[in-house]
């Protein structure tokens, strides 16, 4: 009964760590794909592809450390704004990144049970 | 200017009101998250279903082949966007909660595997079905704490 809450946690670090961590993976595997997700500011500079790696690599991170269970609410805290940013740059694709809310709520969740 | 000073007083005290309201001692840590994770999903379903009902067209091609040799995509998409509509409010009202939340896990994990093609969209699914398990192992949490009561 007790284990349930900590069981909720593993599920939520879970999910926003198979979604941060996809994203990470298709950034290096598929740039050219990702790189229809970055603001278009971003996404026309000569520097896109290195944001883009740059971006990748800072998931990558943020997966490591939810997965880890280290200072968890931080890493929930992190993923949540990161997230907001997310739905914030492609609002014109709402259509795409209305999923991402449910995992911002998840985020905030997960910062409170942490 | 006494009227003014009453509703001065009046916000005054509601604003302290406010402050001091007790929400942990009405919901607690468990029932906040849960209710974040409920809104979350419902948003999900309501926000696919309102958008598959006013471009059909977008959305026909999710549907499996199997469901379109069978159903016309629109009509199926319309009944579809019905059932996510009933599925958000079921999640939303707080009544019986575990069986909406396996219900959303459950419709989840099916809509991402019969579009593993559109996984560079769906993958979000994927956390969005961790977030469903969850709320489904939180609610049985609640359900144990009720069924205990009765």
């Amino acid at each position: 009964m007790k284990d349930k809450p900590k069981l909720a946690k593993i599920a939520l670090r879970l999910s926003l760590a198979i979604a941060f961590g996809y994203a990470a993976i298709g950034g290096f595997l598929q740039p050219e794909i990702w790189l229809g997700y970055m603001p278009p500011f971003i996404a026309t500079s000569p520097y896109a592809e290195t944001v883009l790696m740059l971006f990748s690599g800072f998931e990558v991170v943020l997966t490591l450390w939810l997965l880890s269970g280290i200072w968890i609410k931080y890493a929930a805290i992190v993923a949540a704004l990161m997230l907001v940013g997310i739905v914030g740059a492609n609002i014109t694709d709402m259509t795409i990144v209305f999923r991402d809310l449910a995992l911002i709520f998840a985020a905030i969740a997960l910062a409170l049970l942490s | 200017m006494q009227v003014y000073q009453k509703s001065n007083t009046f916000l005054k005290g509601l604003i302290d009101w406010g402050k001091n309201f007790d929400y942990s001692k009405y919901m607690g840590k468990l029932g906040m998250v849960k209710l974040l994770l409920r809104v979350g999903i419902a948003f999900v379903f309501v926000y696919a279903a309102v958008s598959m009902s006013l471009k059909p067209e977008e959305y026909s091609r999710y549907l499996p082949v199997l469901v379109k040799e069978f159903f016309p995509p629109t009509p199926f998409l319309h009944f579809f966007g019905i059932f996510e509509i009933i599925l958000s409010l079921w999640l939303i009202s707080g009544k019986w909660n575990l069986y909406p939340s396996i219900l959303a896990s459950a419709t989840i994990f099916a809509l991402t595997i019969v579009n593993l093609s559109e996984f560079n969209t769906l993958f979000r699914n994927v956390g969005i079905f961790f977030a469903s398990l969850a709320l489904i192992v939180l609610n049985l949490n609640y359900d144990e704490g009720q069924a205990k009561t009765r």
